[in-house]
């Protein structure tokens, strides 16, 4: 989806060989996804299909083979989502404490200069919010939120940092997202929690699941 | 067993990646030549998913503990045994107290170090390749480094896997038996790329650009992605798209306008445009085009896409046939 | 044209041969090269003439200075039925040449059968002399290959 231009039809395109991309229609909001979690679970199961994993109102198949009837897949990705219906699970809610600003947040201040407010404005602004897991990707148990509050959407910086560290909580865009892994990130880093999300020796190794909710409390803020 | 004496930065553990885990935010990893994997697994008679040693820094050096059946894929570098020099592109046999040397390649840049057996790291949700944002999976998630030890996974039901008398036996790599997925003579690797989602929304002059530069892999290039440099490519508005799912080969342009493209170890979702794909044949090329080399990529369509694996799998298909008669000719009393 | 990857593989050819010094002066090209054994012991140069390392036709088996110290020459013989080729399928200047030293149990070569290429082996240490088959020549079991001068011990 361009410029969140609302489409009133899917867009699916190719990965390649290796996957087919979903991309909905319509508002990027909790609605919209929950449709998009009923039909993962539905083409979970369908045959060559390796896996469903969904984005923020988009979901990407992977193939378990080369996959050679794109047109009929194509067809029945659009008649599955038709029939969608949302998925309406409560999951549960997750307590995230962060330490804001300072060396663990080095673009809180960036953002508060940005959007016009006070650093404090930015924290009540971030810790009052309920934000519903929409999905995990990117690194190892990220959870992608939404209803991250308008007033801190901060776009993505033009040259990523090569390292922000395990735990970070950043703005992306519209989204407000935790790290459980250190790696580089293009996103505006604001706190840093200890709160680990992701352990590889678990099954599920994610503790968050689309679904739950994240509330991020200030545990303290560094100007 | 064998002991590292010598290793460089980077050195981590492989096998064909770890699918499946995308919806929890974790990436394939694995070789960035599979091919060159998959060879050297078939010549040991491995599964073909056994976990190697992918080697991008040079020289690398081992010692054998123990007797140890291994193979060496990949580019082409300079091997010895006990400073005998010998040829890369082959299985081996090393006695204990040997050493085995791997040099820095001609051409090329990556090398895989296979053992009859696999190497025996424990399996991380359902893989052995190393995951480097995370750190886990591999030898305890990290590179190699000097002194670490490794042993292969034993294999009882095949306690004699190779010809007795054989040192070394050599194979045809896939740069002579895909021609079509050849280096040129300028160094050059051609990549065919599949289009992608946001290829439409990309300037005319963008889209000629894509095509036609000879793109320089520049230094910033790794596992994670592959780093172009050539011509800024335009779109005709900046967005801020959806984060979406992605795969290796994705070739996303991000506002700076210079091309990456996703590889084993990139984050699993972006909201980057994507201009194209480059198709799953050719990804074990990426692997193997050095930092500093020409990239060129050409439009093909899906069939065209689907044939190029299948030219792959005839190939390691050819492979297997060929390694089954170096057994046979081994006569069955040796053969336990 | 020579590239710098023709410049690396020179290099190690010279290596190979025990070349330690190769210096070019123009115009009218005059061309020097000088090998480990000519740096070892000055006397072999004196045998050949008053130009040390100079560049001659002749491979560099020949001097009857070096009689005493030279073994018989002896081949390398095919053990397969296949296409002959180089050590180093990919690179474009051959891996193997005429007073190129050699160690025992280096692979010099594959006979090419099908997918698989069986290694030729150096049997001792010496000194290349010949290289008997051009790559890609079809050969059978005992074809000569290439031809050596051992050491002696």
């Amino acid at each position: 989806m361009l410029n969140d231009a609302l489409r009133d039809v899917p867009h699916i395109s190719l990965l390649g060989t290796t996957g087919i991309l979903f991309e909905a229609p319509g508002l990027f909001d909790l609605e919209t996804q929950r449709r998009i979690w009923s039909l993962a679970r539905e083409a979970a199961g369908w045959e060559g299909i390796r896996e469903a994993a969904p984005g923020m109102t988009t979901l990407l198949l992977t193939f378990s083979a080369p996959f050679r009837e794109i047109d009929a897949l194509k067809a029945r990705l659009e008649q599955a989502w038709e029939n969608a219906e949302p998925d309406h699970r409560q999951g549960k809610l997750v307590e995230v404490p962060v330490i804001y600003g300072g060396e663990y947040g080095p673009d809180l201040e960036a953002v508060a200069q940005a959007k016009g407010l006070d650093i404090d404005d930015v924290v009540d602004i971030h810790t009052a919010g309920v934000y519903p897991v929409f999905a995990l990707g990117s690194h190892p148990g990220f959870g992608y939120l939404g209803a991250l509050d308008p007033r801190i959407h901060m776009p993505r910086k033009k040259v990523p940092i090569l390292r922000a560290e395990a735990g970070s909580v950043a703005i992306g865009g519209m989204q407000t997202g935790v790290s459980s892994t250190a790696g580089p990130s293009g996103w505006n880093i604001i706190g840093r929690t200890e709160k680990r999300l992701f352990d590889e020796q678990r099954d599920p190794p994610a503790m968050l699941e689309p679904g739950d909710t994240i509330r991020f409390t200030a545990q303290r803020v560094q100007k | 067993m064998i002991e590292v004496l010598t290793v460089g930065a980077q050195t981590t553990i492989q096998d064909q990646g770890r699918l499946g885990f995308l919806r929890y935010g974790v990436g394939c990893a694995g070789a960035m030549d599979a091919v060159a994997l998959r060879c050297a697994n078939i010549w040991l008679g491995n599964d073909e998913n056994a976990a190697a040693i992918e080697i991008p820094s040079f020289p690398f050096k081992v010692r054998a503990l123990a007797d140890t059946h291994l193979a060496v894929s990949g580019a082409d570098s300079d091997i010895r045994v006990d400073d005998i020099p010998f040829s890369p592109w082959g299985r081996l046999a090393l006695k204990t107290g040997q050493t085995l040397h791997i040099g820095a390649p001609r051409r090329y840049s990556r090398c895989y170090l296979a053992v009859a057996g696999g190497w025996d790291v424990p399996l991380v949700l359902g893989s052995r390749s190393t995951q480097n944002r995370g750190s886990f999976g591999g030898l305890e998630g990290r590179g190699l480094s000097m002194g670490d030890r490794l042993r292969p996974i034993s294999r009882p039901e095949r306690s004699v896997p190779l010809p007795p008398d054989e040192t070394w036996l050599g194979f045809v790599p896939p740069y002579l038996a895909l021609p079509d997925a050849a280096v040129s003579q300028d160094g050059e690797c051609t990549l065919r790329v599949l289009r992608a989602g946001e290829y439409g929304h990309f300037t005319e002059a963008a889209i000629a650009a894509f095509w036609q530069t000879p793109w320089k892999v520049t230094m910033q290039s790794n596992r994670a992605g592959y780093r172009l440099a050539g011509e800024t490519l335009t779109f005709q508005k900046t967005v801020e798209m959806r984060s979406h799912g992605i795969v290796p080969g994705v070739v996303q342009v991000p506002p700076s306008g210079a091309p990456i493209i996703q590889l084993s170890d990139a984050h699993t979702a972006g909201g980057y445009p994507k201009i194209g794909t480059v198709i799953q044949a050719d990804l074990w090329r990426i692997g193997q085009a050095p930092l500093g080399s020409v990239i060129r990529f050409v439009e093909v369509d899906y069939e065209q896409a689907l044939q190029a694996l299948e030219k792959i799998e005839h190939y390691l298909n050819a492979l297997r046939l060929a390694v089954n008669d170096t057994w046979d000719a081994v006569s069955p009393k040796e053969q336990t | 044209m020579t590239t710098m990857e023709d410049l690396a593989e020179i290099k190690h050819l010279m290596m190979q041969a025990s070349i330690t010094k190769l210096t070019l002066t123009s115009p009218s090209l005059s061309l020097e090269i000088v090998t480990a054994a000519h740096e070892a012991d000055p006397s072999l140069a004196a045998s050949r003439g008053s130009n040390p390392g100079a560049l001659s036709d002749a491979p560099s088996d020949s001097g009857p200075a070096r009689a005493d110290k030279q073994a018989q020459v002896r081949t390398v013989r095919s053990r397969h039925i296949g296409r002959f080729q180089h050590r180093y399928l990919t690179r474009k200047l051959p891996a193997i040449i005429p007073g190129m030293r050699i160690v025992r149990g280096e692979i010099l070569g594959f006979i090419r059968d099908g997918m698989a290429m069986h290694p030729v082996h150096a049997e001792s240490d010496g000194t290349i002399t010949e290289i008997l088959q051009s790559p890609d020549s079809v050969v059978g079991y005992g074809t000569a290959l290439i031809a050596y001068r051992p050491c002696l011990p």
